[in-house]
């Protein structure tokens, strides 16, 4: 065997041994962050691998699109939002950027979930204003965690957290201190395999809002009147995601148990479609908006889309635009 | 005083001695370009993929569905591996193993040796499968780490690649026996080895029945931890017959195959009457 086959034997086996190891490393020890373009946002990180729901929402995105613009009129103007900004220097319109939920409330007694919002933050006043309502401030694994509320009531303590420049977790105090620690210990939602499938699609639509969570768990945990539970159809996974720019699409994306459930639930949707279809009689621009609807899906899933479109957008806008100028008119009278 | 006879060797080093200088000559030739043509196609694809990805382009998208790196990845083993590159490459090196040796006419120099005649089949099947081994699987490995991780984990994915690359080692062992034996036994053995990778596979796969017992690819194929693309008519109608052989009856039958038609190869070899055309 002369030396240039040798070393090609060793590169060739190098590469599969490189390829091997990496595996085993990130198979044993958590994900290579090198190596990886992280699915989701970095945010997830401090999601626990229980969680069974999570919802992510660019603001910043949202704020700058066009469909807001047009709908700008529409929206109330806020008191509350005035008043957080006087109180601690936050703008919601342009300090936060993301928003992550995460609900991890697998047990009964568990903490519903927390937010993890990221922006920019004047820490500093924040916690001057928490320790003027008879907040706390505590060290938390090399983490400033804010405290506030419960007390006597008996009601948990609810907290912020900052986890690094421009990232701040919400939640109760339990909530908060479980995303510290998940970040701690690497055991994240990353891991969970099946969410982490549905996340991926939701991420691939380029959308600007998404939520996904197992719905039988979410069912449990939620306070569903029984009646409704009873009615509701057998399903797995529920997924929605849309997309603003000039105009807003979405999708729902529903994982049933079997194909039968998924069937029913689709003749369900199509009876609902049909149905508004009936009551929006010769409305041309309720027509459109209902023509915009799309079903889809095969076997256990079931799909609902929905477009629209910015011409759409001002039609609506139009309408309340109509519809609130009578009330101004009024109260100027 | 007279020395002892030198005894003749085993069949075993007489095959490793065989795999020994067939090894280089065969990844030295240019049969091996075309392999490297090949098998570089998935990866040239993979790092485009992943630079425009990285780059922030649009993933591609399948009836308005992005397809993440896991499925990618699953797509590329389908389409470029299990259906075209292991058996081609079965094909070609497995019918010239004996082959070029007779269009050579070098045939007679490698059976003067005092070695069994057998060795000489089972050496060169040894060094093509070590051969394709070290090109194809390398290719595969370089496909994972860059396909997968857009929008995937490599941890939750590793089992998958572990055993896509058994399955391929498999797949071209046996590929690569049964061609030896074609290569050994028919005329025209590379027309042969086509007509039975692309036609008679597929269209035995795609009927319902028992006929598809007779493939390599259904026992191979029914062991794919990813799921069977949809993306032509025949792998449509494939999919709506397609029975999955259970674990035990793919490895017992795979390991007859593979026994049996090197076996049979070497024997055609030894009781073969070569006579070369001048």
């Amino acid at each position: 065997m002369t030396n240039r086959t040798r070393y090609f034997m060793l590169g060739s086996t190098l590469i599969v041994a490189l390829g091997i190891g990496t595996g085993l490393v990130a198979f044993y020890n958590g994900e290579l962050p090198l190596l990886n373009s992280r699915t989701g946002p970095e945010e997830l990180a401090y999601v626990p691998s229980s969680a069974t729901g999570l919802a992510y929402a660019n603001v910043q995105q949202i704020m700058n699109s066009e469909f807001r613009q047009r709908v700008k009129q529409l929206l109330p103007t806020g008191e509350a939002k005035d008043e957080l900004f006087n109180e601690t220097g936050i703008d919601i319109e342009h300090d936060i950027d993301t928003v992550v939920a995460a609900f991890v409330g697998a047990e009964p007694n568990q903490p519903p979930g927390f937010v993890i919002v990221r922006g920019r933050f004047d820490e500093g006043r924040i916690e001057t204003l928490v320790r003027q309502h008879e907040g706390t401030v505590a060290d938390y694994k090399g983490h400033r965690l804010i405290l506030m509320g419960g007390g006597t009531s008996g009601e948990p303590l609810h907290g912020v957290a900052f986890l690094k420049t421009g990232m701040a977790v919400l939640g109760t105090e339990t909530a908060v201190k479980q995303a510290i620690d998940t970040a701690e210990s690497h055991d994240d939602i990353t891991r969970n395999a099946e969410l982490m499938k549905h996340v991926a699609e939701l991420e691939g639509n380029q959308s600007s809002a998404w939520a996904v969570g197992n719905f039988a768990a979410l069912q449990t945990n939620m306070s569903v009147p029984e009646q409704i539970k009873a009615n509701l159809p057998p399903m797995q996974w529920i997924a929605v995601s849309a997309r603003v720019d000039g105009g807003l699409s979405g999708r729902l994306l529903a994982e049933a148990q079997d194909d039968k459930a998924a069937a029913d639930l689709r003749a369900v949707i199509n009876g609902g479609i049909a149905a508004a279809r009936l009551v929006g009689g010769k409305d041309v621009k309720l027509d459109a908006l209902i023509n915009s609807l799309q079903m889809g899906g095969s076997g256990k899933t079931v799909e609902l889309g929905f477009t629209v479109s910015p011409e759409m957008v001002d039609v609506i806008t139009g309408l309340g635009a109509a519809a609130q100028k009578p009330a101004v008119d009024a109260g100027k009278k | 005083m007279t020395t002892p006879a030198r005894r003749p060797p085993g069949l075993l080093s007489s095959s490793l001695r065989v795999f020994d200088f067939s090894l280089g000559e065969m990844l030295w030739s240019r049969r091996t370009i075309f392999m490297g043509l090949v098998v570089g196609l998935p990866v040239l694809l993979a790092a485009i993929i992943r630079l425009f990805t990285s780059l922030g382009a649009p993933g591609m998208r399948v009836n308005n569905i992005a397809i993440d790196g896991p499925t990618m990845f699953g797509l590329m083993i389908w389409a470029f591996f299990l259906r075209f590159i292991v058996p081609v490459l079965g094909v070609f090196y497995g019918t010239a193993l004996i082959a070029d040796e007779v269009e050579d006419k070098t045939i007679t120099y490698l059976f003067t040796r005092p070695i069994p005649r057998g060795a000489v089949v089972i050496g060169k099947y040894l060094a093509y499968l070590a051969c394709t081994v070290l090109v194809v699987l390398p290719s595969v490995v370089l496909v994972w780490l860059l396909v997968i991780p857009i929008r995937g984990t490599l941890a939750v994915n590793f089992i998958d690649m572990a055993k896509d690359l058994v399955l391929l080692t498999v797949g071209l062992a046996i590929y690569g026996a049964v061609f030896a034996f074609v290569g050994t036994a028919l005329k025209r053995p590379l027309l042969v080895g086509l007509v039975f990778v692309f036609g008679w596979e597929p269209t035995a796969m795609a009927l319902p029945g028992y006929l598809k017992h007779f493939t390599v690819s259904y026992y191979l194929q029914g062991l794919v931890p990813q799921a069977m693309p949809n993306d032509s008519a025949v792998s449509l109608v494939q999919s709506i017959f397609r029975e999955i052989p259970t674990l035990s009856e793919s490895v017992l039958w795979m390991a007859v195959m593979e026994v049996v038609f090197l076996w049979l190869a070497a024997r055609f070899v030894a009781r073969k009457e070569y006579v070369l055309e001048q």
